[in-house]
């Protein structure tokens, strides 16, 4: 069964009123995009019935639920795709402390923040961005409080870093369909600082950074990059390493309803 | 403590264990002692008594120097009013993350702040340097509450006009925004390639009005990208580098605080994206004398937008 089949038979399976009359989202024309999108994310926010019926059934959807991950200090539930209209949403949970990580990304999205509050770091980077540049390329030129109820729609090729360094921050997440492969990253801080450095120093090439990985690394100095990727770049054993547990999300059931989120 | 260790996979004891390292390492926000769960074990109690007293050692001492190094200086506000916070205030954009930080706090608390932001505004009438600053423009109004630009600080109050228009625009200074009524959409934009090119422009100050456009700059604005769309409303805060282009699409009557650095260029770009065209801005310093009589608030207007202001329930 082809993927896209697969999503088809995700969305006709589950009938949601709100997402009918939504017609293929134009993530080219970002305005118009947020205009609608932003509505769409805050209804669907408000819907607590809805947002908690789908949220119950992702354990039971094979395709959503191969979408859903944990990640080194965050996870992810995907409660809807659909590629049709580029249209999907999905949870971002923090689980650790969030490094500054200046990156731009595969797909446009909309973010509404449920709960938490961080600092939202827009950069430009002198000279592009990509596995060339330096640390010191990428300065901020926007730093957004967004707390909980605000809401932003971000194109692809802007460069920022949310950092969830608050606990139990949680976002929902709308996002369209990729236009690239994949999207480097850059760590503004150092994650693990000790490792990282170990790591450092034991490098023989003298600090030139060859090729990057496509795996996001659990300790890391500033500068450090990596590429994040869609999940067909992925091997098999990768999705297993990042499939999230029937444990895990079952905490996180448990979790989004003790906090009132739905 | 870490963040979200509320979350998965931890132990009640782990979460104890990692506040009590917080605590001998001098770490000690009074909130995380909310944050420690409800166990009831000896060594949880133990735990919990030894970070009371520890906070309470806090609130009796003063911090201990991290490193053995000097202390640190008292934490803002301390039994002072914003207004007196500003008086002691000295803020180097040069560091455009601290400044933010330091500048986000203040419009914060002085949007809170109604009393202190009352006064502000009612001692511009008896203030004339301040009031000589004061400006009308075809988007928004604005009166200088407070000028100590040698120290980084100039603080305005902006009021929407009836004319809400798309227009990019530029800045010559950074600064920092905190919406307290309205609100507006807010686009920020990425332009491919430099405006300004080698610096100063002399043939700019010629193209000071949409009604007198740069003949030069043609084709700019498709170099225009949107890149983030967001709605500020009340209690929305930011901080803008000077260099960022974004559009501020105000609803009536929205109202803001605007702290603002020194001048880091002499001039900044606005754009009318429905004509193609761009002109530009300078200080008033820059400017002729016409241009500078033409946006001079003067006091009647003061008086009628401070009126508005009460209406609105911002003083």
């Amino acid at each position: 069964m082809s993927i896209e089949t697969a999503d088809r038979v995700h969305v006709n399976n589950t009938a949601v009123e709100l997402f009918e009359n939504v017609g293929t989202i134009d993530w080219d024309d970002l305005p118009a995009a947020a205009e609608l999108t932003q509505r769409l994310i805050r209804e669907f926010a408000a819907d607590k019935a809805l947002f908690r019926k789908l949220l119950f059934a992702v354990e039971h959807d094979p395709y959503l639920w191969a979408k859903c991950e944990e990640d080194v200090v965050e996870d992810k539930i995907v409660l809807w795709d659909d590629v049709e209209k580029g249209l999907r949403i999905r949870l971002r949970m923090s689980t650790d402390h969030q490094q500054q990580l200046a990156h731009n990304h595969r797909f446009s999205f909309t973010n509404l923040v449920l709960r938490g509050t961080y600092l939202h770091r827009n950069y430009v980077a002198r000279g592009g961005f990509d596995e060339n540049t330096l640390p010191d390329d990428v300065r901020p030129v926007m730093l957004h409080q967004d707390r909980a109820g605000e809401c932003f729609t971000i194109h692809h090729n802007a460069l920022h870093s949310t950092p969830f360094t608050e606990l139990g921050t949680i976002s929902l997440v709308l996002r369209g369909n990729p236009v690239k492969d994949r999207a480097p990253v850059m760590f503004k801080e150092a994650r693990g600082r000790e490792e990282a450095l170990r790591q450092l120093h034991g490098d023989q090439d003298g600090g030139q950074r060859g090729e990057l990985s496509e795996v996001e690394p659990e300790a890391a100095e500033v500068g450090t990059m990596f590429w994040r990727v869609g999940e067909d770049r992925e091997s098999a054993e990768r999705r297993a390493e990042r499939q999230m547990t029937k444990e895990k999300y079952h905490y996180w059931c448990r979790r989004l309803e003790e906090l009132g989120i739905i | 403590m870490s963040p979200t260790r509320d979350v998965v996979g931890t132990s009640d004891l782990d979460v104890f264990a990692d506040t009590l390292a917080d605590v001998a390492a001098g770490r000690r926000p009074a909130e995380e002692l909310a944050r420690l769960p409800a166990a009831g074990s000896p060594a949880a109690l133990r735990i919990r008594r030894a970070y009371e007293e520890a906070l309470a050692t806090d609130t009796a001492q003063e911090p201990p120097a991290p490193h053995g190094g000097p202390l640190s200086e008292p934490p803002p506000y301390q039994g002072e009013s914003v207004i007196d916070h500003l008086d002691r205030l000295t803020v180097d954009w040069t560091d455009f993350e601290a400044a933010g930080e330091i500048t986000r706090d203040v419009v914060q608390r002085l949007a809170d702040d109604k009393e202190s932001l009352r006064k502000l505004v009612y001692d511009v009438e008896h203030k004339p340097e301040l009031l000589a600053m004061c400006e009308r423009h075809q988007l928004l109004d604005y009166i200088v509450l407070y000028d100590a630009l040698d120290r980084g600080v100039r603080l305005r109050l902006h009021i929407s006009t009836d004319d809400h228009f798309d227009r990019p625009h530029d800045h010559r200074f950074s600064f920092s925004s905190r919406i307290v009524t309205g609100g507006y959409t807010h686009t920020w934009y990425h332009m491919d390639g430099d405006l300004y090119g080698e610096g100063s422009d002399p043939e700019a100050r010629q193209y000071l009005n949409r009604h007198n456009p740069d003949p030069r700059a043609k084709d700019q604005l498709e170099k225009l990208t949107p890149h983030i769309v967001r709605w500020e409303a009340p209690g929305s805060c930011y901080t803008l580098h000077h260099s960022a282009i974004h559009t501020t699409f105000t609803t009536p009557d929205t109202v803001s605080l605007f702290l603002r650095g020194p001048a880091e260029k002499d001039r900044s770009v606005i754009m009318d994206k429905q004509e193609g065209t761009l002109w530009w801005r300078f200080g008033r310093q820059d400017e002729p004398e016409e241009r500078r009589q033409q946006k001079a608030m003067g006091i009647e207007a003061y008086r009628q937008i401070r009126d508005r202001l009460e209406g609105l329930g911002v003083i």
